[in-house]
């Protein structure tokens, strides 16, 4: 079981979390319709290390890019074009440019999907009513199930003390 | 104490290149003329620019970049020197023979010096009449920045892209002027104008867009140049890359772009005050080099160049830390607390 704390305020959400921490959950999350700021510092989220991903597949794009050319306009195909030399850096880099691009840009999707686990059909807070207007207007807390802290009773008895608008529950 | 030595010292060697060679003395006396107005004009660009789009960057550096416009109204009177030896610094009409319409309509003397009268007196008014205390106006801001494009744009083709009168680049006046951008950000950093981490973040990040807009200028002015293969604009890449010329936009790039650029990529190293301090003088060392690059190599060479750049350097360079800017800085400080309290 899950329990969410429903607020009307980012506000709300942001004293809320900063109390559920101090009272010593650890296994928060919140859902917001926009990007709150604040949110992540107030969860104690690391900065994400998906720009390393992205940073090391862009290099192995553009390695990818310069190489290919080079076999290809040197070693397979070699093609004098207006006397420049065969290996023309120069006019590389464009293509070397686009696939440090490319290599980044899938590098960063699979990256995210694999993190995720997306795509998901179904996730227990799905079927949780009212949770729709997470997208809408409303701001809710989330603590799993699986937080060492975590008792049904005494969790819910500490949500309610937070004064949400409700306390919403997961029923696996 | 040291300060007056120092423009002594600045001029003696001026003075001591102008003996040795007019034209070597006043070519390295303009490429210190255009690194020292190099952060006047950018940070004009970026007040304007903060009057459009507004944000937490601008109000928290506004003093520092104030107090960099400050110095273009003196650093423009500076161009009277080279205007009294136009003939020695640019040789015309020798080099024009091929297009007499160029030098008959346009680089010519009186018109030469109506156009840097008009250019560099618009932007010395401009940087005179800007408000330091508070944000400059949308219309205001919006009419100033386009017409100084057009200042810049003239100021960049009548007194740098001219030492080398047969070759033309249309990329090189917004080169030219988003490397004065990039000059006074950098020069921002290095003076660790922000001090608060999420303005420092800001300042990291203009940092780097800047530095990626004049390496991308940068290279696709050589990529199309080397591309098209046509003797007189592949001239200019020629002249430069004979010595130890070719040495210097090496070192820009490596360390003045990769170098700050790799360690600006972390969030965490743009907020912090300190590495971007570093990164902001690196920054400086390439446009240092790179304009040097640009300007220095044009026609005949020769070791007289050194003490004139040097020299220049020092005395302009002195000059502008030495000017009164302490008032508009005073004035924009002023301005921040008045709106804190209001």
């Amino acid at each position: 079981m899950t329990l969410l704390a429903e607020f009307a305020a980012a506000d709300d959400l942001l004293d809320a979390i900063k109390r559920a921490r101090g009272a010593g959950y650890s296994r928060l999350d919140a859902l917001a319709p926009f990007a709150v700021s604040g949110l992540a510092e107030a969860l104690g989220i690391r900065p994400s290390r998906l720009r390393v991903v992205m940073f090391a597949c862009g290099a192995i794009g553009a390695a990818a890019g310069f190489f290919l050319q080079v076999w290809m306009n040197a070693i397979d195909y070699p093609l004098n074009t207006g006397g420049r030399p065969l290996v023309a850096w120069q006019a590389f880099m464009l293509v070397t440019f686009e696939f440090a691009v490319l290599g980044a840009a899938v590098g960063g999707f699979v990256a995210l999907l694999w993190r995720t686990g997306l795509p998901r059909l179904h996730d227990p807070l799905f079927a949780v009513s009212g949770i729709e207007r997470a997208s809408q207007d409303r701001f809710f807390l989330v603590v799993d199930g699986g937080d060492p802290k975590f008792e049904p009773e005494g969790t819910r008895a500490f949500l309610e003390a937070l004064r949400p608008i409700a306390v919403r529950e997961t029923s696996t | 104490m040291i300060r007056p030595l120092t423009l002594a010292a600045g001029l003696a060697l001026l003075v001591l290149a102008a003996f040795l060679d007019l034209s070597l003395a006043l070519r390295g006396l303009l490429f210190a003329w255009a690194f020292c107005l190099g952060p006047a004009l950018g940070a004009l660009a970026l007040l304007l620019t903060h009057g459009l789009t507004g944000g937490r960057w601008g109000d928290a550096l506004r003093p520092t970049f104030a107090a960099f416009t400050a110095t273009l109204p003196w650093l423009a009177l500076v161009a009277v020197v080279p205007a009294f030896f136009l003939g020695s610094l640019y040789g015309w009409p020798h080099g024009l023979e091929e297009r007499p319409g160029v030098g008959t309509y346009w680089l010519n003397e009186p018109l030469f010096l109506a156009r840097a009268a008009l250019s560099l007196g618009f932007l010395a008014a401009l940087a005179l009449f800007l408000p330091a205390g508070r944000r400059a106006g949308v219309g205001v801001s919006a009419v100033g920045l386009v017409l100084y494009v057009v200042a810049v744009t003239v100021v960049a083709l009548d007194w740098l892209m001219p030492l080398d009168p047969k070759w033309v680049s249309t990329t090189y006046p917004a080169l030219v002027a988003v490397q004065t951008i990039l000059e006074a950000l950098a020069l921002a950093a290095l003076f660790r104008a922000a001090t608060e981490p999420a303005v420092a973040e800001d300042l990291g990040g203009l940092l780097l867009a800047a530095l990626l807009a004049v390496v991308y200028l940068a290279f696709m002015q050589y990529l199309v140049m080397w591309y098209s293969n046509l003797p007189e604009k592949v001239a200019w890449y020629a002249a430069r890359e004979a010595g130890f010329w070719p040495v210097l936009p090496v070192l820009a790039f490596l360390a003045g772009g990769l170098v700050p650029f790799l360690v600006l990529l972390p969030r965490a190293s743009r907020r912090d005050p300190g590495t971007l301090a570093v990164m902001g003088g690196l920054v400086l060392l390439g446009v240092l080099l790179h304009l040097a690059w640009m300007v220095l190599p044009a026609g005949p060479g020769g070791w007289v160049l050194l003490p004139a750049a040097g020299g220049g350097l020092l005395v302009l360079g002195g000059l502008a830390l030495a000017l009164p800017t302490g008032h508009r800085q005073r004035e924009a400080k002023r301005g921040a607390h008045g709106a804190h309290d209001a």
